[in-house]
This record gives structure tokens, sequence and C-alpha cells, in this order.
């Protein structure tokens, strides 16, 4: 009797929840990413929202600003292609992981100070998305994860361009 | 343990390669260039202080003009204060009430009161206090210069941004002393253009005259 591993496997092996995880990540991350670079200074003030960062000396804060959305946006790219894209999907995995939780914190200081419920609070998170309902986004972010899990643990290395010429 | 090992070093070279692109494109970008080692925050150890510069505390020169910055926890509960600690400043503000009647004074139309929106260009281009100039606290350039001339003679330059939790007027006041304006004659308006526009003030659209 074959077990669920069994069919997990043949369709991990068909490269087909590879191939839309990669799409999703890499339209997302490539959209995101060049929103926040079209308007640097929103993206730098709010990253410094999240006080991840000091801001003495403002290296570490200004450097976060400058290559975050390239980090995005070259992490989307190789998923596209799939050309070194494990290393891709730990990137943006590594980067939910930083940023999911700093966004609830702020939402839910954002919550009491406010007040009201969690489920109302609106506000920018610096994501490249302008105000978003934060529970939407947090729910998103814990999807995107999945899927860059998804991509790390795969297999499949189906139309990926570090498969070609076809191996 | 061989994937894992490839992936971590595929991440590295993904680390390296954006830090590449995004300071070579920050480098020669022409708008929206980030300084790496300048603070655009935290100016404590660039710009003295109020008390550090020699200036006395912030007096007004007409009776209904605005006072000094009170403490913020000794206004707000501690949470609300811990929150707000960002808005934290050192200059005199002028709120509401008083800013109408600057507005209306027959000195505004003499030219003795410069108001400078801090917010982006677009957003001044929708609309903005008559007669005020534009300019971005993180990329002032030009327009600094030209407000630091037309600040020349004026009494007061009252600097406004959308409002509410927005610091960028805080950052243009830092601005505008660091570029040797005195104290004593620039004015923060905290409840900026939202509050202005929500009590159908006049407004006026377009960009600045050149």
């Amino acid at each position: 009797m074959r077990g669920s591993h069994y069919w997990l496997r043949r369709l991990d092996d068909s490269g087909v929840p590879l191939l839309i995880a990669r799409i999703i990540l890499a339209g997302t991350f490539i959209y995101m990413g060049s929103m926040k670079l079209g308007e640097p200074f929103d993206f730098l003030k709010q990253v410094r929202l999240y006080h991840l960062l000091p801001e003495t000396p403002p290296i570490y804060l200004n450097a976060t600003a400058i290559v975050l959305p390239w980090m995005e946006i070259v992490a989307g790219v190789a998923l596209l292609i799939g050309l070194r894209f494990r290393g891709a999907a730990a990137a943006i995995a590594l980067m939910l992981l930083v940023f999911t939780p700093a966004i609830l914190i702020r939402a839910l200081h954002i919550q009491a100070e406010v007040g009201g419920s969690f489920f109302d609070v609106v506000f920018d998170c610096g994501c490249g998305s302008g105000p978003v309902t934060i529970w939407t986004k947090l729910l998103g972010n814990v999807g995107l994860l999945t899927l860059a899990l998804l991509a790390l643990i795969s297999r499949s290395r189906k139309l990926c361009l570090s498969n070609w010429p076809a191996r | 343990m061989q994937s894992t090992k490839r992936a971590l070093l595929d991440l590295g070279l993904l680390a390296v390669l954006s830090t590449a692109i995004g300071f070579g494109v920050n480098a020669i970008r022409t708008r929206g260039a980030i300084k790496p080692n300048y603070n655009y925050f935290n100016r404590a150890a660039q710009a003295p202080s109020r008390a550090e510069n020699g200036v006395s505390p912030a007096k007004a020169n007409l009776p209904f003009l605005g006072q000094a910055n009170p403490p913020m926890d000794e206004v707000l509960p501690v949470t609300q204060a811990e929150n707000k600690k960002h808005l934290q400043h050192d200059y005199q503000e002028i709120h509401f009430p008083e800013l109408v009647k600057v507005f209306q004074d027959p000195t505004t139309a003499q030219g003795l009161n410069l108001f400078v929106d801090a917010r982006k260009p677009d957003l001044y281009e929708e609309g903005h206090i008559p007669g005020a100039m534009q300019c971005d606290p993180y990329e002032p350039d030009d327009a600094l210069s030209s407000i630091v001339a037309r600040a020349n003679g004026v009494e007061r330059v009252i600097v406004y941004c959308g409002g509410g939790d927005c610091e960028d007027s805080i950052f243009m006041c830092r601005e505008l002393v660091d570029a040797g304006l005195s104290y004593d004659s620039i004015f923060l308006y905290p409840g900026g253009w939202n509050e202005w526009s929500t009590n159908k003030m006049p407004a006026q659209a377009g960009a600045e005259a050149q």
C-alpha cells in the first residue's frame, strides 16, 4: 500500500507546486521591491518605525533601505528563472520571519493606542502596497512563508534555468 | 546537508549581489538617493538643540502666537507617550486658531510670514497653504536655498507637513536651523495640512511659481 508520502513525492516530482510557488513569490516580491524603489525615503521611514535597527550610526537603517528592495527584486528574478532559487527562497523566508512578527507587534501597539478591534487596524507597513488591513497582510505573509518553505524543500528542478540543459 | 550548504551559499551570493546593485543604483540615481552615513532622524549629534544653541525658551513675538512644545510625558498616558516619542521636538508650536490669525494678519500679505510645506511635491501640487514653499526634508537641495534666501527678513517661518504622526515638518525645522535660520523665527504647525484642509481653509493647487 502506497502512503501519502508517495503521492506527495509524485506531486513534487511533477514540478507543478514548485512552479506555482515560484511564480507567486516572484510576482509578489518583484512588485513590492519595485514599489519600494520608487519611494526610497518612504521605505526608510517605515523601516525606522519598526525599531529593529539603531538610528545611530545611521548606516544600518540607510543600508537596509538601500539594499532590501533590491534583495526582494533579485530574489524574485532568481525564483522566476529558477536559478539559485533555493537561496532566493531562503532570503524571502528570512525576510518574512523578521518582518511578520514586527508587523504584528506594531499592529498590537497601534491597537493598544487607538483601541477597537485588531481586525480594524490599518497602516502602511512599508511592504510596498500602501496602507493595508493588517490581519490580511499577516495572513498573506504566512501564505508566502509557506510557499517559500515549499520552494526550499522541493526536490523538483523542472522548468528551472539551473537545470538547463535538461539533465 | 549538501543542499542546505548550497542554499546558504546561494543566499550569501544573493545578498552580495543585492548589496552591490543597491549601492550602485543609489550612487547614480538623481532622485531619491539615500546618503548612507547621513542621519535623517536622530540629529542630536549633528545639530545643537535649542538649549545647547544658547537660545532662550520659545517666546512668542505676538500675543496670540504659540508656545514651546510641552514634554510629551507630562500630557500623555505612559503607553501613548511611548508611541509618540518620535514626535518630540524643541521648536515653537503654532496651533490652528493662532495660525488662522497669522494667516489673516496683514503681515502675511506683506510677505512677513513664510509658510513651508514639508510634504512631497505631488501632495503639495494637489493643495497647499497659499503662498507656501515646498521642500522635502530628505532631499532639500535647491528648495532649501530658496527658502533660506526668502526667509531673510521675515518674522516667522511656519513649517507644516501632513499632520498627525507626520514628522517631516520636525525634520524640516532641523534643516532650516542647520541652514542658519534662528530658532526664534521657526514655528511648527503640528496640525498640518490635514487640519488646515479639514477646516476648509484657503488652499492653492499646482506647482510652486518659479
